[in-house]
């Protein structure tokens, strides 16, 4: 599977684990932002453990 | 039609048991009979067979396979051969008579939109593979490759017809092959050796993208399909994923999938590419479905 999909929007997983979550937020600001950090988390899982690790 | 081979006599007659035989023609697949490279369209036969769904998937329009759907009341008739007859009632052979095809696409294959499809391809020198009620593929065997039949292209003459109080909406369809064309060179691919039954392919759906409007980051636009009423064409639904689309930045020369797609309502659609894309004011961008089974492109300049 080359998409994360939530609700209507597709996203490209390659294009989510290449950039940020702010960047992603910011490229696509037509599509709500929840929508947006809910995909872009899906899209990497690792990047999630350690941010939660740190904690 | 081929003349004496003075070389030869008579030729051996025995055949094997078991012989494969044609059955009644089903449907034609139409093909180009030459690629807008030169190379003449064919399957080679000396290789692995090709996967079939891409050729009618195939991107260059020169090389596709364009299938029919399957034909009622088909008919093949060959004309009488033409003799010269002395009058001592010597008679010397001039040449064979033309085959010919009638057939009629019944019900939902006989929109007008398919007429309007099919006489285009009057203009374009094609041949046709034959597909029988097997599921078969027929087609000329010549120099280890299988080569679609030649059509006298002028000959191509799809006809609407009307429903009646007895009769179904139809569209009857009439040409000749090719008059030069040796039917001795007819051999046909099975089901079981391609596995594939020739009968299921079907030809793909002409997408319109209708009111493109791109910016730098997206690209804006609602799709529909050919069919429908006046009032109300069929949407494109579902084409949700990105790899069912493809964007090309004509100025730049520069391809790209989108980053999301959004599909809002049915058949809108909106393709975002801000990180992947590459897009300036006064660009012409390019937007073309990659979905299987569908075509269709449109640009518009940012």
């Amino acid at each position: 599977m080359s998409d994360v999909k939530v609700g209507k929007h597709s996203f490209r997983i390659k294009t989510l684990s290449s950039i940020t979550k702010e960047k992603a937020v910011e490229s696509f600001s037509t599509i709500n932002r929840a929508i947006v950090e809910r995909a872009w988390e899906i899209a990497n899982p690792k990047k999630m453990k350690i941010k939660k690790g740190a904690l | 039609m081929i003349g004496c081979n003075c070389n030869v006599g008579l030729s051996n007659t025995g055949r094997p048991n078991c012989v494969p035989v044609f059955g009644i023609t089903s449907s034609f697949i139409m093909v180009p009979l030459f690629a807008n490279d030169g190379t003449k369209n064919g399957i080679d036969l000396s290789s692995a067979l090709p996967t079939w769904s891409d050729l009618i998937n195939e991107a260059d329009a020169s090389k596709r396979w364009f299938p029919l759907p399957a034909f009622e009341n088909v008919e093949l008739p060959k004309a009488d051969s033409q003799f010269e007859e002395a009058n001592s009632g010597r008679m010397v052979f001039l040449r064979q008579g033309k085959r010919s095809f009638a057939g009629e696409l019944w019900a939902e294959d006989s929109t007008p939109t398919l007429l309007g499809k099919l006489q285009g391809g009057r203009c374009v020198d094609f041949g046709m593979y034959i597909v029988d009620v097997n599921g078969n593929l027929i087609g000329s065997q010549e120099n280890g490759f299988l080569y679609p039949v030649p059509v006298d292209n002028p000959s191509f003459d799809p006809k609407f017809a009307f429903a009646t109080d007895s009769t179904t909406q139809k569209i009857m369809l009439g040409f000749d092959f090719d008059r030069l064309f040796d039917e001795s060179t007819m051999y046909m691919i099975t089901v079981e050796e391609a596995s594939q039954d020739f009968t299921k392919l079907e030809g793909l759906k002409d997408v319109n993208l209708i009111g493109l409007a791109c910016t730098t980051t997206q690209a804006s636009f609602s799709a529909k399909l050919d069919y429908g009423t006046a009032l109300n064409k069929i949407k494109y639904i579902g084409a949700t994923a990105t790899a069912d689309w493809s964007i090309t930045n004509v100025t730049q020369a520069v391809t790209f999938a989108p980053d999301t797609v959004t599909e809002n309502p049915d058949g809108t659609y909106v393709l975002n590419y801000a990180v992947s894309g590459t897009a300036t004011a006064g660009d012409v961008i390019e937007v073309s479905v990659a979905k299987l089974g569908f075509s269709g492109k449109a640009s518009d300049t940012i």
